[in-house]
């Protein structure tokens, strides 16, 4: 842009040729959305097709495009112009992120510790949702993130069926419950070792691959897995999956007769539940985040993150103690511990359809917005 | 073994012929889509994973397009033709639309970022395509007024054990289904072989770098494989429509992995090979709901992928791939 010509002052806005971009990728833009926003589809209405139209919403949409392509011109010229005053870019210090991160470590900790606390005291009547969705289910997130973590992140492989061991773990817990009447206490370290037992199994003939292949075969597994988990109705329960008992407190229920309610002397609440469901999983996500940092700095965790190139890889056989396969291992067990803790909802059932492809790769995607961050950090 | 049961054995070959006409023309559609896969794979060395969910969508486009015209020019079968005719072909128009600017918008800017950035954000267009279109389109999958193409020629007729006649049919759409597969394989293969604008995609593929310094515009190159591949899923998007008469916004995903599979069993790059694969992966798929389980008729697919890949990776016809280091 600013190398062609010396000049010293800036060129005027070229408002007409602004213009002209804007119409032109407004133009893209009807070409893009025209159809399938434009119209809408519909169940037959006697015996004929429905098709409805949006004209309103094709034409915010459109509009949003005509006004943020004008926008980038003036602001392309905007930066172009400036380079013509001050020539120098500003140096780059660290990111912003990585400043604060020390003084923020402790304080975001220090509010999950204390976040039940606050639901219970401000949320009035929406406590058990607070607990459940913003409190429970981002933690398990947070945990399926430092899991993948560990694959993506650490060892550089990319893993797009990691959610299989997810799956495995829940189906784990599910089905000893089921068929064996096994607690959850039990079923937790249980469910730990089957996911890693899979992830061994799995890693034996698919960390011979390479790249993009190593995510394809990853895929293609997860999609097995849930195939399996959809189709064998008699054994899991299929789409309407399986229901298991409610997590305890160390082996006291929480119920409203004779539990931890009665116990410890207080009303009963069904509250209390999601409390202690809350503390179990912080506690398991803060185990996976010391783990994982232990992990860095043991000779296992130094030898993969200097993500020896695939030719490396795949000239030394994998064995059940080389780096990557381990990495894999390990994390397998992560997000299998933060599943059976799902299933100790026991609000969703394990089944499948909570687990439809999209969804699995929503999942997936939100643990990647983390891990590949952290790899861009450590390239960089 | 066979559903069937006690028929099966008079019925054996007539049942054998149905399931492969049927994977037959199946698997010619997962061609399709695969060569869109196999040429972004060749060219950017990315595996596209919008690209299924942009096979769907043009199905979508060309249903919509469908009941539009269809509304104008009427339900006559020479009506139908037309109109399936004009579906190709604003299909494939603004379905390449969409992958241009989604190449545009969600992976040119991603080229110079580490390796696996442009995957991770085709993941996410492809789930905000598979999303968006059943926020826009509704999650019930849509039919199409009639069967564009009824009726089907009558191979021969085997006379079961209990007496049922059993006929061996070639439906009139698979026929179009196979041409289209046919002609449309050679048009691609001689673009890509024989003209200028193979040779640059070629040469791109080979090493860009180099390519861009022989003077090729390397970011127009890749523009054009994205709109190849794109006409290619929107011919497969109509096709599907003609075969099943309806699609649904989950159709993509699916078809999306099995299609990848089939690019990565023909050898990865290789035109031919994507067909062969696609063919050979319905052949499976077609095999195994008639003869093992309909439940389970993907897994035998991506069974089929995960074996292939590792014991096989350069696939049928691809060459084997040194990666420098």
């Amino acid at each position: 842009m600013s190398l062609a010509t010396p000049a010293s002052a800036a060129p005027p806005f070229d408002g007409a040729k602004a213009l002209r971009d804007a119409l032109i990728t407004t133009l893209i833009g009807l070409g893009v959305f025209g159809i399938i926003v434009g119209f809408q589809t519909g169940r037959p209405v006697d015996g004929k097709p429905f098709l409805g139209t949006r004209p309103l919403l094709l034409g915010v949409i459109l509009g949003a495009i005509f006004i943020g392509s004008l926008l980038r011109s003036w602001m392309a010229w905007r930066k172009d112009a400036a380079n013509y005053v001050t020539e120098k870019a500003k140096p780059k210090g660290p990111s912003i992120l990585m400043r604060i991160e020390p003084i923020a470590l402790p304080i975001l900790i220090g509010m999950m510790v204390i976040f039940p606390l606050l639901a219970l005291g401000f949320a009035g009547p929406g406590t058990q949702k607070w607990l459940n969705n913003y409190g429970i289910q981002i933690l398990i997130y947070v945990m399926l993130g430092w899991g993948l973590n560990i694959v993506v992140g650490l060892a550089g492989l990319l893993d797009l069926g990691y959610v299989a061991f997810y799956a495995i773990g829940a189906y784990t817990y599910a089905l000893l419950q089921t068929y064996y009447g096994v607690s959850f206490w039990f079923a937790l370290p249980a469910a730990g070792a089957m996911a890693a037992l899979w992830g061994v199994l799995l890693g034996f003939p698919v960390l011979r691959l390479r790249g993009d292949y190593l995510a394809i075969v990853t895929l293609a597994f997860g999609e097995i897995i849930y195939l399996v988990a959809k189709n064998w109705k008699d054994f899991t329960g299929g789409g309407s999956g399986l229901r298991v008992q409610r997590i305890d407190f160390f082996g006291i229920p929480f119920t409203p007769k004779g539990g931890f309610a009665e116990l410890f002397g207080i009303p009963f609440s069904p509250v209390h539940r999601l409390v202690f469901l809350y503390y179990v999983i912080f506690v398991l996500a803060m185990v996976t985040l010391v783990v994982t940092i232990r992990l860095r700095k043991l000779p296992v965790g130094r030898c993969a993150r200097m993500r020896l190139p695939a030719v490396r890889l795949a000239s030394t056989p994998p064995t059940p103690s080389s780096p990557p396969l381990r990495s894999g291992r390990l994390s397998a067990a992560s997000p299998a511990a933060s599943s059976a803790r799902i299933r100790a909802l026991s609000i969703r059932n394990p089944s499948s359809s909570s687990r439809a492809p999209s969804s699995s790769r929503s999942w997936c995607l939100a643990a990647w917005a983390r891990c590949s961050a952290s790899c861009w950090r450590r390239q960089c | 073994m066979s559903p069937q049961g006690g028929h099966a054995r008079s019925g054996m070959i007539a049942e054998f012929l149905q399931y492969f006409i049927n994977g037959l023309t199946l698997g010619s559609i997962y061609g399709l889509i695969a060569i869109g896969y196999t040429m972004v794979f060749g060219i950017i060395g990315m595996v596209n994973f919008a690209h299924g969910d942009l096979f769907m969508m043009s199905a979508f486009i060309a249903f919509i397009f469908f009941v539009l015209l269809s509304s104008v020019v009427g339900l006559s079968a020479g009506a139908i033709f037309l109109v399936l005719v004009l579906c190709l072909v604003l299909g494939m128009i603004f379905t390449s639309t969409v992958n241009w600017a989604i190449e545009r918008v969600a992976y040119r800017p991603l080229r110079g970022s580490f390796r696996l950035a442009p995957l991770i954000s085709a993941i996410g267009m492809s789930l905000i395509i598979l999303n968006g279109v059943q926020v826009l389109q509704g999650a019930d999958s849509r039919t199409l007024p009639v069967d564009p193409l009824p009726g089907a020629i009558n191979l021969f007729t085997q006379t079961l054990d209990n007496g049922v006649a059993f006929n061996v049919e070639l439906p009139y759409k698979y026929v179009l289904i196979l041409a289209v597969t046919a002609v449309l394989l050679t048009i691609f293969w001689y673009l890509v072989q024989r003209t200028p604008l193979g040779r640059a995609q070629r040469a791109c593929e080979q090493d860009r770098k180099m390519a861009s310094l022989l003077g090729i515009d390397v970011d127009r190159t890749i523009s054009v494989t994205f709109i190849m591949g794109a006409s290619l899923a929107a011919i497969a998007g109509v096709l599907w429509l003609v075969r099943y008469n309806a699609v649904d916004f989950d159709d993509g995903f699916i078809p999306g992995i099995k299609a990848f599979a089939a690019a990565v069993l023909g050898g990865i790059g290789s035109l031919p090979g994507a067909v062969i694969g696609g063919v050979l992966i319905g052949l499976i798929e077609a095999f195994w709901q008639g003869y093992v389980s309909s439940a389970y008729k993907d897994i035998a697919s991506f069974s089929v992928l995960i074996v292939m890949l590792i014991f096989l990776p350069q696939g049928i016809l691809g060459k084997p791939e040194v990666e420098k280091v």
